[in-house]
């Protein structure tokens, strides 16, 4: 990344696990409010959770998980 | 090796356009300069505008750098924009102001590093990626968190790749061959999102290093769950992995080939989901829990198919159990379980028969 930029790395506790990244801000820009860092922190964790709670997008191709018979008995 | 600056004007959008091309000699100059090649370096910047930028045919530069762009990329389906040169230190650089949403997996992009290799995504989502190191001790290193596709797969082939402790989200890993190689993840969240097929797969694991252990590994089902079912592998060789966790959030339901004889720190699955062993082995675990519905049934009937965990208790509830075997000092119980039999080293009590008829697993799980 270019010397013009100033890296701000953090993670963020989710339920679904912590996520881990990086903001990369023009020096110019810099320094940045707390709010401002902040947002821009939680924006990239909801970005993330959205992808990896997506819907599932219909799979024709896919195949039926099997069905076995079920035999137990409590 | 030359610098390009895009800078538009060419006969069409495409990065390759010729009678007048969109890249200039220097930032924010006159364009018409020549495309650039796969020992150039591609700039995309502040001066560069915010029309788009299409890559149309397969696209070879040896480097991209695109801080400060604010324009458009756009991919066609099955293209490749390989990134990469045998000589100097690489850069794939995406910057958080322009805008790339490959829709399609088949719009991949390829970084190849024959000294040093240095991707950063700013958050944008892409489709298949491959990272390609020229030799041991040559990193491709993320210098942010990466994301792909749900239906794209990272592929590792040589080299080494660092993901530099920043979490990994794609929809399926792959690295099986022979290469040298050596994965380093740092402590970080590596979260698999795909539906369907080999979603992990380090079947073949010769010459690879995995420095991993740090790791936490979610397989998470990319759905809410309902009747959609489907069969996900987790196929690798004897590797040591931190944490892993099978449909974290029980928000899917699916059925899991899962190889033996790994490794691992503590190792959940969270039903519904139905587990499948292919093979023989003995994996070793710090700590297995399972919480149902599940079944467990190893289709074949071999005392090499057990999970072995040291100390405390490993922990199955409310599901089918067959043909495995649970040793290595732990305390092995599974409540609410039928006993499909063929089990070991392992106490099995029964749903009460009130629950039996109350039983979640429906049809999806059992023997």
């Amino acid at each position: 990344m270019s010397d013009d930029t100033v890296q701000v790395r953090f993670s963020v506790e989710t339920r679904y696990g912590t996520y881990s990244d990086a903001l990369y801000v023009p020096a110019a820009d810099w320094p940045m409010s707390d709010e401002a860092l902040a947002a821009m922190k939680q924006a990239r964790a909801d970005a993330w959770i959205a992808a990896i709670t997506a819907p599932v997008t219909p799979c024709e191709d896919c195949p039926e998980v099997e069905t076995p018979v079920q035999e137990g008995n409590g | 090796m030359a610098n390009r600056y895009w800078v538009g004007g060419g006969a069409s959008t495409n990065w390759n356009a010729t009678g007048n091309t969109n890249w200039s000699a220097t930032s924010g100059g006159a364009n018409n300069a020549s495309v650039p090649g796969s020992t150039d370096f591609a700039y995309f910047d502040g001066n560069s505008g915010t029309g788009t930028a299409n890559i149309s045919v397969n696209t070879a530069v040896g480097s991209v750098d695109a801080t400060g762009y604010t324009g458009t990329w756009t991919q066609a389906n099955s293209t490749t924009l390989t990134v990469g040169n045998a000589i100097f230190d690489i850069y794939f650089i995406l910057s958080s102001g322009m805008t790339y949403a490959p829709s399609s997996a088949s719009q991949a992009v390829a970084v190849t590093a024959g000294n040093f290799g240095s991707i950063t995504t700013a958050g944008h989502t892409l489709g298949n990626l491959t990272l390609t190191a020229g030799s041991a001790g040559v990193t491709n290193t993320l210098q942010d968190a990466l994301t792909l596709r749900g239906d794209a797969t990272l592929t590792f082939t040589s080299g080494d790749f660092n993901a530099n402790g920043f979490s990994v989200t794609v929809g399926s890993f792959s690295s099986s061959n022979s290469n040298t190689r050596t994965l380093t993840t740092g402590t970080a969240t590596w979260t698999l999102t795909g539906q369907n097929g080999t979603i992990w797969n380090t079947g073949t694991i010769t010459n690879m290093t995995f420095a991993s252990t740090g790791m936490t590994l979610n397989f998470s089902g990319t759905g809410s769950g309902g009747s959609n079912k489907y069969t996900k592998t987790f196929s690798t060789g004897a590797l040591t992995f931190g944490d892993i966790n099978f449909n974290p959030n029980g928000n899917s339901q699916f059925a899991l080939n899962l190889s033996m004889g790994w490794t691992a720190g503590n190792v959940t699955f969270t039903g519904p989901i139905q587990i499948r062993p292919t093979g023989t082995g003995n994996t070793t675990v710090s700590a297995l829990t399972i919480t149902g519905p599940y079944s467990l049934v190893f289709e074949g009937n071999s005392t090499n198919v057990q999970f072995l965990q040291s100390s405390g208790t490993g922990s199955l509830d409310s599901g089918a159990l067959g043909n495995m075997n649970f040793s290595g000092g732990a305390t092995w119980v599974a409540t609410n379980t039928f006993n499909l039999t063929g089990n070991s080293g392992i106490t099995i009590t029964a749903p009460s028969a009130g629950a039996v008829a109350a039983n979640p697993l429906g049809g999806f799980v059992g023997k």
